[in-house]
């Protein structure tokens, strides 16, 4: 049987570089029988390709969801008469009487009952036949929406006031600014509700997140089963990423509730959820995903490709292959290396990755200038080739201080390299026995496991052979993808089955 | 000077494995304020490096959402200090130095213009127009400058509005790439309006030839020149249209003085230098926003013609309605001193007046650009400052601001008339001018005297569509122009056939007082929900 998927992304393939696209690249490229459709959503729609998805790809439906004025700029599907009579149809009253139920429903869910995933998936599918009707536009930017908005918040802010006396009403009732940025933001990340998905026989979010939104109104509507892959923990990045909003508690907290919602829903219509190590499932598990639903699937790498090869180099080297980012570390790194070069002066490190943060990476060029490790610390050198750059490793080393399961420390036991990581996220269920597992920050410990590694080539060589095995054992690209087939075959099978299933 | 902790590996830096909860907790608060709930602590412990095993041995917790939990309670229990930091301290800027730039800003739209004037009067040229020409060649440059200002209106609202969607969504190479698309796509419909209306004067011969081409190659010129400073505009650097206007009058009076070429022989070198210098450096400021990409995904020509049409509409009738009553006047015969031979025929009394009166807004302009600005400077801070729950006050204190710019434009037009005024008397004073005969006439004084009204009415209305073109109110704007310019043709229409020909500018008063009055109208009903039309305005 033919089988079709639907893969959601978000942020990611085919516009990104990173792990969570080299990992849907893969997948794409060695399913030919598989046909996809893509939905990528994407920041604005004037990214460059990163990645030229294989022929099976039959379909792409972009979505931005910023730097447009319409939703349909972008989408060649519906024809523009027709879009025009949708403006024409949506009026105050048409808002109304058939927006504005669902939309208070939305509300609700969102300030008082994120758990309440039954009727988001139920609003959702909702909204996605209105849109059919209607304008995306003319509804979201009317005044009866506004003013729904504002009471509904406005009530829900007042009742949170009174129930908590921290942080107080200063913080917890919305300025109107909060209001306006928060209604706009809903605009934004509700766009996907616009878009026209086919049927398939599965679906595939690749992340807990808004692009699994058209996963969820396809098993509400059509009973299509939903694969869900975690590859970090989406909430937990929407966390970190929203506790820089310091002086906006309120848009901070609307749009975590909203998020919440969004992801929980996730959770909840998933038939299987994938993460890729066990490490994700805390936060899965914490909330309401059940454990029957959770199947690990490891990241898998070409062992041909990251194959054993001689070392090019006589000099000792060490390793990382890291974007410059905070989460990754990199002043722990030259720590390491300051740590180093009293006993080992002509050993070197290269962290080979792009510059993603251009305030950190300054902020480690200060640092690399203040330790005195210049000339042995090479940054912010991307590389095409990763193969070859853990070819010329002796250590490979990884100081993340927060990581799901990285393709860097596969790739670097698949070399048969001996690895030193930070013990984070899922990083010890690849490394356990075959390379060194360290405590976060601690560059003191790290540069000792290192050192005892530069130091005893037998120890590398029987940590690498390990790492190689456990590869070949457990995290083998073929063996991935084969258990992502066996989900869509096993799910494909019961597709039809369940019309409009509540999950 | 070096961090001792940074230049020295061995030395302890801080930790998140603090011995005590409290710590952490203090910590955590201190690096993201105001927790949401118990998760956005986890998350935090997590990203310090803290694990299960680290929460249970260095904290006593289960693992670290219990550990997470824990310091939310004790947050919730007032356990923890936290500050959350105000806005940013903008720099405080003295109302009358914000003013003063303001107005500045304001005058770069109208000082090339007033250059224009002053050299015509000193040395008897201008970029397009002499005083020496005769009225046929003049009658020609009027309506090629009235045609252009016409049909490029609205691309040069379409380049500027689209091209600043795209600087404010921080993709200054797509604003680039837009502004140059739209200006290329004009230009060829500039270009392409000239195939019928030639036809139409083939087959009709309304005027003689010799009008029509020296009207159509003025058209292309000035009409070039528009859409440039439209991209000057989107690059925000308007003093440069003082700058290419110079540059184009020196060449003007160079060719025209220094080597004695025939008055549309000099205007021809200026405007060529003059379309040649601003897009050089229209192209130039914009090639220092973005440089350009080869790779350009634009959207579907249908959904952007939509959503810029109303813009584009916009911008043609607002053009159309500044110089309606111009062409009604010189298409009326009624009291005419100068038997028009043609249809279409330049008519000096009545545009003498007219300029005169636009002293008015050359002063004026500077007025209206500032309160503009202010308004959309101070609503932002505004609406930060004020709970929703407390909109009214924001809404009073809305209309109270208006109120106030509302009796400073009053107040400033009382000066700009007595200006425009002084700046008549002391024109008539002048008996060497060119002009000195047409400045005593009664027609041009009447125009005059109407004109100043009529421009001052059209002032407050310019405010408030300013105003209501921050808040994308474009529809009310448009549906507002679109009327006034019906009440401005039937009125100096009628007038200026029943009455005398420059009772034309009865009809740009009647229509200015129409565009004031709606769109005050606007404005009200938008204040009275200005928190809804900020929000729509995305």
């Amino acid at each position: 049987m033919s089988l079709s998927v639907l893969m959601t992304t978000e942020g990611t393939y085919p516009y990104s570089a990173g792990g969570v696209s080299t990992w849907c690249d893969a997948l794409l490229r060695n399913t030919p029988d598989v046909r996809w459709t893509l939905l990528p959503l994407m920041m604005n729609p004037h990214i460059e390709q990163k990645f030229d998805p294989p022929d099976n790809v039959r379909r792409i439906l972009n979505v931005p969801l910023w730097g447009i004025e319409e939703p349909s700029e972008f989408s060649a599907d519906i024809p523009f008469a027709q879009l025009y009579d949708r403006k024409r149809r949506t009026t105050a009253e048409t808002i109304a009487a058939e927006f504005l139920p669902p939309f208070r429903e939305l509300l609700h869910v969102i300030c008082s009952d994120p758990g309440d995933s039954p009727t988001l998936g139920r609003i959702f599918v909702q909204f996605e036949d209105y849109f059919r009707i209607y304008d995306y536009n003319e509804t979201f930017k009317s005044r009866p929406v506004w003013e729904a908005f504002r009471t509904e918040v406005e009530a829900y802010s007042q009742s949170l006031v009174e129930r908590r006396k921290i942080p107080g009403p200063e913080h917890q009732l919305p300025s109107i600014f909060d209001l306006t940025e928060c209604l706009r933001w809903l605009y934004h990340f509700l766009i996907v509700l616009n878009v026209r998905v086919p049927k398939t026989s599965v679906t595939h979010a690749t992340a807990a997140a808004f692009c699994g939104i058209p996963c969820i109104t396809a098993k509400v509507r059509h009973g299509t089963p939903m694969v869900l892959t975690e590859h970090g923990v989406y909430l937990r990045e929407q966390y970190l990423f929203l506790s820089r909003f310091r002086r906006l508690f309120f848009c901070k907290q609307f749009l975590l509730n909203l998020i919440t919602a969004v992801v929980r829903a996730n959770y909840h219509y998933a038939d299987i959820v994938a993460p890729v190590c066990h490490y994700n499932t805390r936060w899965e598990v914490a909330h309401a995903t059940p454990q029957a639903k959770i199947r690990v699937i490891y990241n898998g790498v070409d062992p041909e490709q990251f194959a054993p090869s001689p070392k090019l180099h006589g000099e000792q080297h060490v390793v990382a292959t890291a974007r410059i980012d905070p989460l990754k570390d990199i002043e722990t790194l030259l720590r390491i290396a300051a740590r180093l070069k009293p006993t080992h002066p002509r050993v070197k490190f290269t962290v080979f990755g792009a510059v993603a943060d251009e305030a950190y990476y300054r902020r480690c060029l200060t640092l690399r200038k203040r330790l005195g490790v210049e000339d042995t610390v090479t940054l912010g050198t991307a590389t095409e080739d990763v193969a070859a750059a853990y070819r010329d490793a002796d250590v490979v080393l990884l100081t993340s201080i927060s990581e799901a399961f990285p393709y860097s420390v596969i790739e670097a036991m698949s070399c048969e390299k001996a690895v030193v990581a930070s013990d984070v996220g899922g990083v010890g269920e690849a490394l356990e026995g075959c390379g060194v597992l360290v405590k976060p920050r601690d560059d003191e410990r790290f540069a000792a496991e290192v050192r005892a590694l530069l130091d005893n080539h037998s120890l590398r060589l029987r940590l690498g052979a390990k790492a190689r095995a456990r590869v070949m054992e457990e995290f083998r690209l073929d063996h991935s993808i084969g258990r992502y087939l066996e989900l869509y075959r096993g799910l494909g099978r019961a597709e039809g089955q369940g019309p409009r299933a509540e999950g | 000077m070096s961090n001792p902790q940074d230049t020295d590996p061995s030395s302890p830096r801080p930790s998140a494995l603090g011995p005590r909860p409290s710590e952490l907790g203090q910590q955590i608060i201190d690096l993201i304020g105001i927790p949401k709930d118990q998760w956005e602590i986890a998350a935090q412990l997590e990203v310090m490096g803290l694990r299960d095993a680290d929460a249970r041995s260095d904290y006593g917790s289960r693992d670290l959402f219990d550990l997470a939990r824990q310091i939310h309670d004790d947050f919730q229990q007032g356990r923890f200090r936290y500050e959350i930091e105000g806005e940013d301290v903008t720099p405080r800027v003295s109302p009358v130095v914000r003013f003063l730039k303001n107005y500045a800003t304001g005058l770069t739209f109208s000082l090339p213009m007033a250059l224009q004037a002053v050299a015509m009067l000193t040395w008897g040229y201008g970029v397009w127009g002499a005083i020496d020409m005769d009225l046929r060649i003049g009658s020609a440059i009027a309506l090629g400058f009235i045609a252009s200002y016409i049909v490029t209106g609205g691309f040069m609202q379409t380049i500027v509005r689209r091209g600043l969607f795209y600087v404010y969504q921080q993709e200054p190479w797509l604003a680039r790439w837009t502004a140059l698309r739209s200006w290329s796509i004009a230009l060829r419909v500039v270009i392409a309006l000239l195939v019928p209306a030639l036809a139409i004067n083939a087959i009709f011969h309304p005027l003689p030839w010799s009008i029509v081409l020296t009207a159509a190659a003025y058209y292309v010129a000035l009409s070039i020149l528009w859409l440039n400073w439209a991209l000057i505009y989107l690059v925000r650097k308007t003093w440069l249209f003082l700058l290419t206007t110079a540059v184009a009058l020196a060449a003007v009076l160079l060719a025209a003085k220094g080597f004695d070429a025939s008055p549309v022989m000099a205007n021809a070198i200026g405007l060529v230098v003059a379309d040649t210098l601003s897009f050089g450096l229209a192209l130039y400021h914009l090639n220092r926003l973005a440089a350009p990409r080869p790779v350009v995904k634009p959207p579907r020509l249908t959904i952007l013609v939509y959503s810029t049409s109303r813009f584009f509409l916009y911008g043609m009738l607002y053009n159309t309605f500044l110089f309606t009553d111009r062409v009604i006047a010189w298409t009326s015969s009624t009291g005419r001193e100068d038997f028009p031979p043609y249809g279409f025929w330049l008519n000096v009394r009545y545009e003498l007046g007219m300029d005169l009166a636009l002293v008015v807004v050359m002063l004026l302009s500077g007025v209206v650009e500032h309160a503009a600005q202010r308004f959309s400077e101070s609503l932002i801070p505004a609406e930060k400052r004020i709970k929703s729950i407390d909109a009214p006050q924001f809404l009073d204190a809305s209309r109270a601001e208006y109120r106030r710019r509302f009796f400073l434009l009053a107040g400033a037009s009382v000066v700009a008339v007595v200006a425009a005024i002084a700046v008549m008397l002391a024109l008539r004073q002048a008996t060497s001018l060119p002009i000195y005969s047409a400045l005593s006439t009664t027609t041009t004084m009447r125009v005059f005297a109407v004109a100043t009204v009529a421009y001052v009415v059209f002032m407050f209305a310019l405010q408030n569509v300013l105003m209501l073109l921050t808040l994308s109110r474009v529809e009310m704007v448009a549906r507002a122009v679109a009327i006034a310019l019906a009440v401005n043709i039937v009125t100096g229409f009628v007038a200026s056939r029943a009455i005398h020909y420059s009772a034309a500018v009865v009809g740009l008063l009647a229509g200015a007082i129409a565009l004031a009055f709606l769109t005050a109208r606007s404005m009200r009903g938008v204040l009275g929900e200005l928190d809804y039309h900020y929000y729509a305005a995305y």
